[in-house]
């Protein structure tokens, strides 16, 4: 550990400037994690918005069958632009970028990240990848091959068109934003096992840090085999090279392969973070320990091992060998066991607590509730046989986005409530948060709900229109996906009007117990006065005086074992 | 407290029961029209039951919880819950139960699994190709093929060859409960029994570009003899000399047959072939009406869909195939021929 106290000294001496840098240096071209957190956060807000405006405008051509709000090339960029900036510039961005960058440092107690410049890096590189994904709308159209980008669809110019620099701008944007992603992550991984206080042992992080572990080591792993297929495309499409070309002798499955291998584990980089953030509000609002750590702690890491083997799950119908999906289908099944493990522990958390039922417990609570559904249709896709039903149709649909709403972006959700004292020092209100929950919740569900039903009766996903028989139960989903992008508004009312004139929030307004909550919101450059000595776990609510002290307070630790 | 327990307990069973009651109509709304169907079907159901097992325990106890242990009025937030850390043998319980319990389905899942993927000796074989965006079906028995339906024999072993020529496309019944991607370059089959008769729609469920929402076929399940008596009529016909050719009856039939999701669907290179209409107005590639009465050889239309190179716009119609049929081309020559009158 003499890293940590080296590394909090010297970045604290290092750049303790006052307040006579430029704006710019200020808040943009910053080093502070806390900075570069909050601006990963409001870049991947401002791309939540679009991605979820386009939805809209989805949802308002599939209100009836046979519009014609957008044709169908233009409902095939928003379909393509919608999921691949909700992943790859929201989703992953906010939780690892935001959520990460912001309170990983503070809750391990260091005074920064390992490699301060190395962060602001990896956060100049990320608005670029966005503004170059979407840039393909300059150029004649975006690209319209769907998230996936399966080939040959992708690497085919499409109809009426005349080149494919939308699909260009996709590659590119998707490349800098893994480029990003990997430079956070051996950022986050040095500092996470080099960096934490003095007695903070592996035994002894925050969940949320198991998480993130999990997750940075995970993204070391396949972004790199993403940016490989990525950049096969790109050769592919600029100089002809036919890697996925089958005329040429190459081979159109490979490029699903490649994609899944990263893109399995990527559906654990934004689900992994967001259960580590449901893993310290449950505790910090029930006013008790969480149920089982090291069953949570390693069943992370056990969905982290998972996450390289099933891949081709995503590939039931491709035609791969029956031997492989038999395989296939039982390592995928597997994972229902680390999963269970985590939701029954979040339960039994509240067994007996002090439940305190605040904005961030409900948005929590609202996690494990879809995400369990989530989770659970998860294994009806699992089964090969069932799957060759539900695979590529609205079921489907309804599945990914109870893992990535109501998993996710419920998280997130929790999270910036959680932490919005914190981070911005400002309380928000309490009613407008709940309200905002409720409307959320439940718009959430009545238009996820029945995408299960008319995928079941045959609707296949991907369609600017269908066969009419779906109609009535489309305008339903599409004024509840209406109703569900409004309840965002009460957010931002919220937000703007805490940020303009909101209480101020003291250092602990939730009564925490991990180390950002012993420092004052917001936090101030350099993060910590006293290098804190950890002698117990994070959820310690019932032992408040063996806890954590200054950093002479080694005996108290022996103490404690005593 | 004993009481209590005994009322979830029945008020589970009672939902569980209930959501049989209510999932199996659901599934029923949707015909099943294939071998398989039953099997899936009771996996389905099966894992749906469960499904609701697993959420009510997770939901009931946690709404319990939240509600029964929630901070009372006038309780402060300081005050403390139970200091529990964890229950060995509760943890084990609840990492073993699903255990089993995926065990179980995985094993019923491989069983329905291998009767899906078994081929078997002596089939009808129909060789199906995609391409954006329709379906064209072969039957090697009669030496015909169609396009944008599919025919086949009921309560007969089916064996479906597919093939895709540009982009991967994929076989969706939903009566048959099964699907399969074509893959360009890499043969796929299908093998079923088709057990009900009756007109279903062949969807493509592989998102394939511009048409993809319009790209299904009629596929018709056919009683044995009736499809045998329906194939030696194709036959004939595809031999057949051409007659008065009816714009209404045979020209936009072909179009809905091969270009509706281009050009009927929508409107690609500024040409619709929905209406007479649309044919005089043109295109905005090839500007100008796409017929010249009385001269096929000097029509756009009849240029664009022969095959070679050289076509006006640059590429054989429909865009990357299957293509029109000697039958269908010469139907067409022969509509400008009379005339191309709107009849």
């Amino acid at each position: 550990m003499s890293t940590a106290a080296v590394g909090v000294g010297s970045h604290h001496d290092a750049h303790a400037h006052g307040g006579s840098q430029s704006w710019i240096k200020r808040n943009i071209l910053s080093t502070d994690h806390k900075v570069i957190g909050l601006n990963y956060m409001y870049t991947g807000i401002f791309f939540f918005i679009i991605a979820g405006l386009f939805a809209e405008v989805m949802r308002l051509n599939l209100a009836q069958p046979g519009s014609k709000v957008v044709s169908p090339d233009v409902y095939n960029q928003l379909s393509t632009i919608h999921g691949s900036a909700m992943i790859f510039l929201f989703t992953i961005p906010m939780l690892v970028g935001g959520f990460g960058n912001f309170l990983m440092p503070l809750m391990i107690g260091a005074g920064d990240v390992a490699f301060p410049k190395l962060n602001l890096a990896s956060y100049l590189f990320f608005p670029p990848a966005g503004i170059i994904l979407f840039a393909g709308f300059l150029f004649g159209g975006a690209a319209q091959a769907g998230w996936t980008s399966y080939a040959p669809i992708s690497t085919q110019t499409p109809l009426g068109m005349t080149h494919d620099y939308g699909q260009i701008c996709w590659l590119l944007g998707v490349i800098l934003a893994g480029v990003s992603s990997t430079m956070t992550a051996i950022n986050f991984l040095v500092t996470i096992i080099n960096m934490r206080a003095k007695g903070m042992s592996f035994h002894r992080m925050p969940l949320f840090i198991w998480a993130m572990l999990v997750t940075v080591i995970l993204t070391l792993a396949v972004t790199p085999a993403l940016a490989g297929a990525l950049t096969l495309q790109l050769l592919q499409i600029i100089f002809g090279i036919p890697f996925f070309d089958w005329r040429k002798g190459g081979n159109v499955l490979l490029w699903q392969h490649m994609f899944w291998f990263y893109s399995h584990p990527a559906v654990y980089i934004m689900i992994l973070p967001g259960m580590g953030i449901v893993s310290e509000i449950i505790p910090i609002f029930s006013r008790k320990p969480i149920f089982g750590y090291k069953a949570i702690a390693y069943s992370s890491a056990a969905i982290g091992l998972l996450a390289f083997l099933v891949w081709a799950h995503h590939m039931f119908t491709s035609g791969v060998q029956s031997w492989l999906e038999i395989y296939f289908m039982i390592a995928t099944m597997i994972i229902a066991v680390p999963t269970g493990i985590k939701v029954f522990s979040w339960v039994a958390t509240l067994f007996e607590g002090n439940v305190v039922l605040d904005a961030p417990l409900l948005f929590a609570l609202g996690f494990v509730s879809t995400f369990t559904v989530g989770g659970i249709t998860g294994i009806f896709l699992a089964s090969v046989p069932v799957d060759l039903q539900e695979h590529g149709s609205y079921f489907l649909v309804a599945h990914l986005h109870y893992v990535l709403f109501g998993g996710s972006v419920f998280a997130i959700f929790a999270g910036i409530y959680m932490w919005w004292p914190k981070m911005t020092g400002k309380m928000l209100n309490e009613k407008l948060s709940k309200l905002h929950f409720w409307l959320m919740f439940i718009s959430f569900n009545v238009t996820f709900m029945p995408m299960h039903v008319i995928g079941l009766l045959g609707m296949p996903r991907r369609v600017a229109d269908y066969d009419p028989q779906f109609g009535s139960w489309n305008l339903f989903i599409s004024f509840a996906a209406f109703v569900l992008g409004a309840s965002f508004l009460v957010f931002f009312y919220n937000a703007a009007v805490s940020l303009a004139r909101g209480q101020k929030a003291p250092a602990n307004p939730w009564g925490g117990r991990s180390l950002e909550w012993t420092v004052p919101s917001p936090p101030g450059h350099g993060n910590i006065a006293v290098e804190p000595y950890v002698t117990a776990g994070p959820y310690e609510f019932n032992h408040p005086a063996a806890w954590f002290g200054p950093s002479e307070s080694k005996s108290a630790d022996e103490a404690h074992h005593a | 407290m004993r009481l209590s327990r005994v009322s979830a307990v029945l008020f589970v069973i009672f939902v569980l029961v209930s959501w049989w009651i209510i999932v199996t109509p659901i599934t029923n709304l949707l015909p099943d029209a294939s071998n398989h169907a039953a099997d899936i079907d009771f996996l389905f159901k099966f894992m749906s039951v469960a499904a609701v097992a697993v959420f009510l325990i997770v939901q009931g106890f946690l709404l319990t919880f939240a509600l029964k242990y929630r901070r009372r009025p006038g309780q402060s937030v300081d005050t403390l819950g139970s200091d529990i850390h964890g229950n060995t043998r509760l943890e084990i319980i609840w990492s073993v139960i699903p255990a089993i319990f995926v065990i179980v389905l995985t094993v019923m899942s491989i069983k329905v699994y291998n009767d899906i993927i078994a081929s078997h000796k002596g089939a009808y074989v129909v060789n199906v190709t995609a391409s954006q965006f329709q379906w064209a079906c072969e039957h090697p028995a009669y030496k015909i093929s169609e396009s944008n339906t599919c025919h086949m024999p009921a309560n007969e072993q089916i064996t479906l060859n597919l093939r895709a020529t540009d982009v991967i496309h994929s076989f969706w019944v939903p009566e048959f409960r099964i699907k399969q991607d074509a893959v360009p370059g890499y043969p796929t089959a299908m093998h079923f029994i088709a057990t009900r008769v009756g007109e279903y729609r062949l969807i493509c469920s592989e998102f394939c570009g511009y048409g993809h929402s319009a790209m299904y076929a009629k596929l018709f399940v056919m009683k044995p003899a009736d499809f045998v008596t329906w194939a030696k009529q194709q036959q004939s016909q595809s031999t057949g000399a051409i007659g008065a050719v009816s714009y209404k009856k045979d020209v936009s039939a072909i179009f809905t047959a091969h270009c509706a999701a281009c050009h009927i669907a929508g409107k690609l290179g500024g040409l619709s072939l929905g209406s007479y209409s649309g044919l005089v107005a043109g295109g905005a590639i090839v500007p100008g009406s796409v017929f010249k009465p009385g001269d096929h050889k000097a029509s756009v239309l009849w240029k664009i869909i022969q095959p070679g190179t050289g076509q006006p716009g640059g590429a054989q119609m429909p865009l990357g195939g299957p293509y029109l049929s000697k039958h269908e081309i010469d139907t067409i020559a022969a509509w400008i021929d009379q005339g191309a009158k709107n009849n």
